[in-house]
């Protein structure tokens, strides 16, 4: 598909095999380029990348990346019976077999990178991982972890737990100011039941509390098992019945409190009073290492060796041996040794990976290779090349000369991704062609791919107001700046600074904007919803007020003159009015001059409105009338939409680009040149992107039945004619005194209906 | 804006005439800027319509403000948007009619 290539494949050491190898993966550049695409071998310290959109294959520099994610990463089948997670000093997490301790060094292997030799100290905890006891740290140095649950039984994710039971889930608040609290977020949906062991470790890891929960009709009931005691605490609030509930669960000093959404305390458990049964085992004064051994027993009481001198582990028989003897590696929770977590952030060269069960391997980046990455981990001198498999994420360290802003950066986008760089050229055929600022060279792409092209620049284009006081808006969705010479009623004549003396006929304008402030006030009263241009139908209408606005302004009045009831000919009400106030005129507007819009009404001249007044002119659509619709030439397949400052948007096919001006056919106003540095955007697909302006949802909502024909003339509820009886009148003066009408019969009376504007 | 810019002369003139002037103001909201402009130019009263399209204007069918009905003693209309001298002759010939 694409024509250039950034690096010639030959080049490489490693040639490719085929289109469909490599990995799909999505990288994520610190200047904000996210492309899709598929790992390709590169050179050192580099990430390939071929994507079928952009580039055949791009070599990028690590310094450029902020992330490389992996779509398809797949969990890794193995056997978690026997397997721990092991918690590094650095804060890596790796899984996989202990196979010993010899002379302080813990041989592992490790799920993803080998046979690894990790000095004692590196290590921060031992996790069972073959058990369903997972620990897990939480804030303030409290630790908790799940027990032996069957279906229950929780899975330790980043920022939380996972139940392995669907809907359930409990992830972490962090951040607390208090010690020796957590809050966990409980929720799921049908009935639940966990059990929770939470535990402080400000010194060492204490166990605070097991708790096992369930729902039992609308009530929360919580057990406590420690001395085979069952405690059952009914909840203060009845549950709801939907069946889901999101929880708060507090470790206070002297009991556990389950708080509702809203911070409402639910119900409590004093703590209960611990009965002993924790073994402390003295070491011997000479132990390397101070660590904790956390013993389950029977999946229920837990047990805390404090201060064990690991001294080994046999692989073979799963056994911990310490100085006060052997334990069992079956009813081993963990095993936490005193190391403390680097919260170092990631220097520059390094990676973070992320796996799908977890494991987390930090370390500087050689390579990224066929067998997986080679990285230099901060635990060993070497390198170690770690997996692919179960691969989520790459993150690449903080580059302090990262570049520019992305704000302040171009790109091009496409369904699979935005790239950044600069537009380079415009193909005769319309192709688009790029310079990514990733790599060298340049790219072409199919002006179809290309769904939008950011140019991020300070547009002035059009932005003068006081050099072009008026903004069109105009049915085709092209909108611009301009200066009023004329209005009447079959066409607007203007300078535009793209041309002088446009004319432009009436069907085709949908607003001009005298004041933008006040209109964009009128605006955010209200909520329009964008047709796409496909959906185009200048009959539609999707126009709803906002009405949560609370501003004194009058929806209803808006929305009935919108819809304005048959009997009315709304041909002759073509225009809006609206007034800088808020106020609004349903009403023909008969020309426009400098001195204000004149607007037809039943006396012999037309009346003026100053200009001053004036927020904007909108051209309300009539009754649909055969091939009416055609006569508006919306934006069609292929069309671009340039967008400039001052809320410029003009549609135009491209044609090429001379120098640094774009040049364009719009179908309203024939050729154009853009300068491209006045250019913010550039709308590729229409198909996808809305063109939004106002006034496309400003119409007349379609009529049930057609308008009745001039002939029919103006019915009896219509507008009181000579001859008819003055209808019933009667309601408050200005001074909220009652007023009526018939109080004046019999005399002669000028009914006067009136407004400020 | 009144559809009458010489209202106050029009009130003034029939002063001693069986001639009532009455306002349906369509504001949404008065501001005092407003109201101040009212009482200075506006001696007659109005009813408060609310918005342009308030109970009179329905009643009544404006859609176009300013609009003007002239109504005769029986409570007839005889004239729509009447201005100059056109309206005042007719209100001095509906004032020539019997109650």
């Amino acid at each position: 598909m694409m024509l250039m290539a950034l690096q010639i494949l030959a080049l490489l050491a490693a040639p490719l095999t085929g289109a469909s190898d490599g990995l799909p993966v999505e990288l994520v550049s610190k200047e904000g380029t996210a492309v899709h695409g598929q790992l390709v071998p590169a050179a050192d310290g580099r990430i390939g990348l071929r994507s079928d959109d952009f580039v055949e294959t791009m070599e990028v520099e690590l310094e450029r990346v902020a992330t490389l994610s992996f779509a398809e990463a797949k969990s890794e089948s193995e056997d978690s019976k026997g397997q721990v997670a092991v918690r590094l000093a650095q804060g890596d997490l790796l899984r996989g077999r202990l196979l010993g301790l010899v002379d302080g060094t813990w041989h592992f292997a490790a799920n993803g990178l080998g046979t690894l030799e990790l000095p004692e100290l590196a290590i921060r905890s031992i996790e069972n991982a073959g058990s369903d006891a997972l620990l897990f740290q939480g804030p303030n140095g409290l630790a908790g972890w799940s027990g032996q649950l069957g279906d229950d039984g929780w899975q330790a994710v980043p920022g939380g737990l996972v139940s392995r039971k669907a809907g359930t889930r409990i992830g972490r608040e962090l951040g607390l100011d208090e010690a020796r609290r957590l809050d966990m977020d409980l929720a799921w949906e049908g009935k639940p039941r966990f059990r929770i062991a939470l535990a402080s470790r400000s010194e060492k890891l204490v166990v605070k509390h097991v708790v096992t929960v369930e729902v039992w009709g609308r009530s929360l009931v919580a057990w406590t098992d420690e001395d085979k005691r069952i405690e059952a605490v009914e909840l203060l609030e009845p549950l709801p019945d939907d069946g889901s509930l999101s929880l708060h669960l507090r470790t206070m000093e002297d009991a556990l409190v389950f708080l509702g959404a809203e911070g409402e305390e639910l119900g409590r458990i004093a703590r209960p009073k611990r009965s002993g049964g924790s073994m402390v085992v003295m070491n011997d004064g000479e132990a390397l290492t101070i660590a904790s051994l956390l013993v389950v027993d029977g999946g229920a009481a837990v047990q805390r060796l404090d201060a064990v001198d690991v001294l080994g582990f046999d692989a073979e028989r799963q056994v911990y041996s310490t100085v006060a003897g052997e334990v069992a590696a079956g009813l081993v929770l963990g095993v936490d040794f005193a190391a403390a977590v680097s919260n170092e952030p990631l220097p520059a060269g390094h990676v973070s990976l992320e796996y799908l069960d977890g494991r987390r391997v930090e370390g500087q980046f050689v390579r990224l290779g066929e067998a997986g990455i080679e990285l230099v981990p901060g635990w060993q001198e070497g390198p170690v090349v770690a997996s692919l498999d179960g691969l989520v994420r790459l993150t690449a360290g903080e580059l302090k000369a990262a570049g520019r802003k992305r704000s302040d950066k171009s790109f091009v986008s496409t369904a699979n991704g935005d790239l950044g760089g600069e537009l380079d050229s415009i193909g005769a055929d319309g192709s688009i062609v790029w310079k990514p600022d990733l790599a060298a060279g340049a790219v072409t792409l199919d002006a179809k791919s290309v769904g939008r092209i950011m140019l991020n620049r300070k547009s002035t284009y059009f932005a003068s107001s006081r050099k072009w006081p008026h903004r069109v808006l105009l049915a085709s969705g092209d909108a611009f700046r301009a200066k009023l010479i004329s209005i009447d009623g079959k066409a607007a004549v203007l300078d535009a600074p793209f041309g002088k003396n446009v004319t432009i006929a009436s069907e085709l304008i949908r607003a001009i904007e005298f004041d933008r402030r006040s209109m964009a006030r009128f605006e955010e009263l209200l909520e329009v919803k964008s047709p796409k241009p496909q959906d185009f139908n200048p009959w539609g209408s999707a126009f709803k007020p906002r009405r949560e606005v609370s501003d004194g302004f009058d929806y209803a009045s808006l929305e009935r003159a919108l819809e304005l009831p048959r009997k009315y000919k709304s041909r002759a009400f073509p225009h809006l009015v609206l007034a800088r106030t808020g106020d609004f005129l349903r009403t023909e507007v008969v020309s426009w001059s400098p001195a204000g819009v004149r607007y037809a009404s039943r006396a012999a001249e037309p009346r003026l409105i100053p200009e001053a007044r004036v927020a904007a002119i909108v051209w309300l659509r009539s009754a649909p009338t055969g091939d009416e619709t055609e006569a508006v030439p919306a934006a069609l397949p292929g069309q671009a939409l340039l967008v400039l400052g001052g809320q410029t948007k003009l549609w135009m096919d491209l044609t090429s680009l001379e120098g640094d001006q774009l040049v364009g056919v719009s179908p309203i106003f024939g050729e154009l040149k853009i300068a491209l540095p006045e250019l913010l955007s550039i709308e590729m697909d229409p198909a996808d992107l809305p063109i939004s302006t106002l006034f496309d949802d400003w119409m007349l909502h379609p009529m049930k039945e057609p308008f009745p024909d001039d002939a029919d003339g103006a019915e009896a509820s219509g507008l009181i004619e000579v001859g008819q009886a003055a209808p019933i009148s009667a309601g408050m003066d200005l001074d909220g005194e009652p007023l009526e009408l018939k109080d004046f019969r019999g005399q002669v009376v000028l009914l006067d209906f009136w407004a400020h504007w | 804006m009144a559809a009458v810019p010489d209202g106050r002369s029009l009130v003034e003139d029939y002063k001693d005439q069986e001639f009532t002037m009455l306002g349906v103001n369509a504001d949404q909201a008065r501001d005092d800027l407003a109201e101040r402009t009212h009482k200075k130019n506006i001696t007659w009263r109005s009813f408060a319509d609310g918005s342009a399209t308030g109970p009179l204007s329905k009643a009544w069918g404006v859609t176009a403000l300013p609009t003007t009905f002239l109504i005769d003693r029986k409570g007839i209309v005889r004239g729509v948007d009447l201005a100059g001298e056109e309206l005042r002759s007719t209100i001095d010939e509906l004032l020539g009619e019997a109650p």
